[in-house]
């Protein structure tokens, strides 16, 4: 019933159908086509955005290639990503080559199984960190993705249909939150949490800047949702659900928040994006993982000590957190134009 | 989304690699102004006169009050502001240059009581950088301030100075056992119990006089008033301190300085500080820092400006020793063997000189590396036996807190040992502390921590300043790890009664014992880098054993 889009207010996607059956040819024989819900025309859209599904390719790749970070370790470059080899040697062109030099200078990319990328100044191999780091990066991004996205539109649901003093709460809140830097809250919050953990959650857990990013974030999505929900509630459908007599949580979970779905599916890519900059922000600045534990941003900040002499150890995992962010924002923007009924005229020309 | 369609795959690596490059950050400032500037003229020793010399560190001292900071940071500074009754030679690279000569006082003390009070005399005609007369009585004043506010080694006075503790804890008006005359200008200091260390104590820039009206608060801002041979310019705390010529300073046989001004500032890229003196934006490397192992070799290209200086420091580990694990002889014996200071030594761009004793190559009392019972500092850790003792142990599987610090080389440091501690079958989580809290996080007595990373350099030349680190009973706030060892305790406080060159077997004979019972990891002595812009008088200037930078010593070509 949510996604009737006769009665919904997905009823303006009944146009899109129309227009679409006029350029996909809706008459077939004479006859009629079935009809198309919104999902299968968002999905047909989607497919013949051939740039964003490409991206969408990127990303699977990069997460593949990440989760797989424990098979090159322990496989190809045999060495784990916090283990340290300061005295080790390793074999380059037929040479012993120390790990790290007397001077405490680490080898440089060998293009080898073992160092591949260079070590860091522990004799750690760079490849395997950046491979675990971005596992940490997108375990973390993803974790605070679904923070953000729960919290965010419970936020929008509840002070959007029951305003009052729900929203009178929650509103507030959500601008207080909203009024701070992210970085800086981030980095306040990180740095406390990273000493004292929280609650049962040690400060050395992933989870931690997971939170405070998911948090942080959250009246990102709960604003624009608000918005959204006090469009909604105003719909007939609504009023016709009052009319059956269903209670408002009812009404939230079953006839509203189905129908702003489009909306939140919208802002997850977004959302991801900006939770894997923020990580690495924080990262970077020494608030969000911590070590030894690696992300892009605490590999970034590693490598800036070598920016001069070898720039690969900040250049590389910066090159991978922003195909990470390129391809979730493409794709991002991708899944928007096939959901947002708009997009049609756009797609068309 | 047809314009992404449209865009060109040129412009779209062009913005991907620019992206990446600005994740990455900048690594310096490039401007090209000159740091050196101001006035000068030829002397007649036959070096340059007058001039600004910009100094730059990674790190702030915790203060410019001398009656707060302990600091090397800010003994660098202050050690040229106020002046003791006692002081170290200037000038002189080495050990020697860590030689205590009169200061304020006329001559070294009269000691006795069977070394029980120590009897200064000030010399005539002194006075302050504002001109005001110093007496007798400042002394005392300061000493009562350094109590009040407090010190960070305020236990110099507390616990061996007659009536310190009672004054420190509010039970007396004044130390009954420091008694200044002003019309003879004598003080007398009055000890607990025999302390040659004390003579070591009066030529720290803490135990200088202040003179009346000082507030007895810290004086981050401003500093104190002094008497040495540089008074405090505009200072922003934590970044900027400026130092001027005291064109008051009069004492004789002491050097009045040659720069003009000095300037410290702080940023704490230590590789941007290394490539502003490389490229003679600033004029001096704060020797307190690691030079990074990316511009070492542009460094050691420069032999006119730059050499490696073995100082008195010693870097090692601590542990808690009364509580699990590490209340455990065999666990602390293993993580000793465990290690290999060769590494260590890598971390720190080779600065390090690998040892396992405490008292540094530079000081009575030190021991060769060779009598390491537990793996030979300069060769490969010794893994059998780490895991053997490990075995006897039973602590496999503890769950232990590593504390360090986040500036390098440090927490490169603690990912190693945590290495370590995990290779032995510890669960090793780190806790790494900014650099500006460190000391004072793991030293607050609610905290207790596992284990963690300390490093100390000398306050002044002599076993006992390194040795008090590990005590029970001196009243030293810097036993992280809270070793009280009654055998131990006892042989310091006899030692500290004697001149150290007289007791050197016994000195070196409580480091071994310490080093046996593993009560702490030492695993090298750091050199420091003596590294100047190209105009600085690089011979003139040499590091000092005692003030690390002898910024009164220092000048330009």
């Amino acid at each position: 019933m949510a996604l009737d889009p006769a009665i919904g207010p997905d009823a303006g996607s009944g146009v899109v159908i129309g227009s679409d059956q006029g350029s996909g040819g809706a008459w077939e024989g004479g006859r009629h086509a079935p009809a198309v819900g919104p999902w299968r025309l968002a999905m047909r859209r989607m497919r013949r955005n051939r740039v964003a599904l490409a991206f969408l390719g990127l990303f699977i790749l990069i997460v593949v290639v990440c989760v797989l970070a424990p098979v090159y370790s322990h496989d190809i470059a045999q060495i784990g990503p916090n283990q340290n080899n300061i005295t080790g040697q390793v074999k380059v062109g037929g040479q012993e080559k120390d790990v790290v030099a007397v001077d405490g200078t680490p080898i440089g990319p060998t293009f080898t199984s073992h160092y591949f990328l260079g070590a860091d100044t522990n004799g750690r191999d760079l490849a395997v960190r950046l491979l675990y780091g971005g596992r940490t990066s997108l375990l973390i991004g993803g974790v605070a993705t679904v923070i953000i996205i729960v919290l965010g539109t419970l936020f929008g649901l509840l002070s959007g249909y029951l305003r009052g003093v729900a929203d009178g709460i929650l509103r507030p809140l959500m601008e207080l939150i909203w009024s701070f830097p992210p970085v800086i809250l981030g980095v306040v919050v990180g740095t406390a949490l990273a000493l004292g953990g929280l609650g049962p959650i040690k400060g050395n857990s992933v989870f931690i800047p997971a939170f405070i990013i998911g948090v942080i974030y959250s009246p990102y999505l709960g604003k624009p949702i608000r918005g959204e929900i006090l469009r909604l509630r105003e719909q007939d459908f609504v009023d016709a659900a009052r009319a059956q007599g269903m209670g408002p949580m009812r009404i939230m979970f079953t006839e509203v928040l189905p129908n702003a779905a489009s909306t939140i599916i919208v802002f997850i890519p977004l959302m991801l994006a900006q939770a894997l900059l923020l990580e690495a922000y924080l990262s970077f600045l020494g608030a969000g993982v911590q070590a030894p534990n690696a992300s892009w941003g605490t590999l970034i900040a590693d490598g800036l000590n070598y920016i001069e002499t070898t720039p690969t150890f900040c250049l590389i995992p910066g090159i991978m957190l922003v195909l990470t962010v390129l391809s979730v924002n493409v794709f991002g923007d991708g899944l928007r134009d096939a959901l947002d009924p708009r997009a049609q005229v756009r797609i068309k020309t | 989304m047809k314009r992404y369609a449209r865009t060109s795959t040129a412009v779209l690596l062009a913005a991907l690699v620019a992206l990446a490059v600005a994740a990455c950050g900048g690594s310096s400032s490039k401007s090209s102004k000159s740091s050196s500037s101001g006035s000068s003229k030829a002397s007649s020793a036959g070096g340059k006169q007058g001039g600004t010399i910009k100094i730059v560190s990674g790190t702030p001292p915790l203060s410019a009050d001398q009656g707060l900071d302990f600091t090397t940071q800010g003994n660098e500074l202050y050690s040229t502001v106020n002046l003791s009754l006692l002081t170290f030679t200037r000038g002189v690279a080495g050990t020697a240059g860590a030689k205590i000569i009169p200061g304020l006082a006329k001559s070294l003390p009269k000691v006795t009581d069977g070394g029980k009070t120590y009897t200064f005399t000030l010399r005539p005609g002194l006075h302050y950088s504002n001109g005001v007369p110093i007496k007798a009585s400042d002394v005392p004043r300061a000493l009562e301030r350094d109590l009040k506010i407090p010190w960070q080694a305020a236990s110099f006075i507390s616990a061996y100075i007659q009536g310190g503790m009672a004054y420190a804890n509010g039970n007396a008006k004044t130390i009954s056992g420091v008694v200044a005359n002003d019309k003879t200008g004598t003080i007398a200091v009055h000890l607990v119990a025999p302390f040659a260390p004390i003579v070591d104590v009066f030529a720290l820039p803490g135990t200088a006089p202040v003179p009346p009206g000082t507030p007895a608060k810290n004086l981050a801002a401003t500093g104190t008033v002094g008497d040495g041979q540089y008074k405090w310019g505009p200072i922003t705390p934590g970044h900027s301190y400026t130092l001027i010529k005291n064109p008051k300073f009069d004492v004789p046989g002491l050097p009045r300085g040659h720069v003009d001004q000095f300037t410290y500032s702080v940023n704490t890229n230590v590789l941007a500080n290394a490539e502003a003196v490389l490229n003679n934006q600033a004029d001096v490397f704060d020797p307190g820092d690691t030079l990074p192992a990316a511009v070492l070799d542009k460094v050691k290209q420069q032999s006119d400006r730059y050499q490696a200086v073995p100082l008195n420091t010693s870097w090692y580990f601590w542990f808690a020793t009364y509580k699990k694990p590490f209340n455990n002889l065999y666990a602390r014996e293993a993580v000793l063997a465990a290690m290999d200071d060769r590494a260590l030594s890598r971390l720190d761009s080779g600065f390090q000189t690998p040892d396992c004793h405490l008292i540094p190559f530079g000081i009575v009392g030190h021991s060769s590396p060779s009598s390491c019972p537990f793996h030979n500092p300069n060769g490969p850790a010794n893994l059998t036996l780490a895991k053997q003792l490990m075995q006897k142990s039973g602590m496999t599987g503890q769950p232990v807190v590593v504390y360090g610090e986040e500036r390098a080389p440090r927490r490169q440091y603690l990912d190693y040992f945590t290495g370590v501690l995990n290779s032995l079958g510890f669960k090793a989580t780190e806790k790494v502390v900014n650099s500006g809290v460190y000391f004072t996080t793991i030293g607050a007595p609610t905290l207790k921590p596992d284990v963690g990373f300390g490093d100390w350099n000398q306050d002044f030349p002599n076993p006992w300043d390194f040795m008090q680190l590990f005590a029970g009973d001196a009243g030293s706030t810097l036993n992280y790890g809270y070793v009280n060892d009654p055998h131990y305790n006892a042989t310091l406080n006899k030692l500290d009664q004697q001149p150290p060159d007289k007791v050197a077997s016994q000195w070196a004979a409580l480091d071994q014992y310490a080093v046996n019972h593993a009560y702490y990891a030492v695993f090298g002595h750091e050199s420091k880098p003596q590294f100047y812009s190209s105009r600085v008088d690089f011979a003139a200037s040499p590091l000092s054993v005692e003030y690390f930078l002898d910024l009164v010593s220092m000048r330009l070509k």
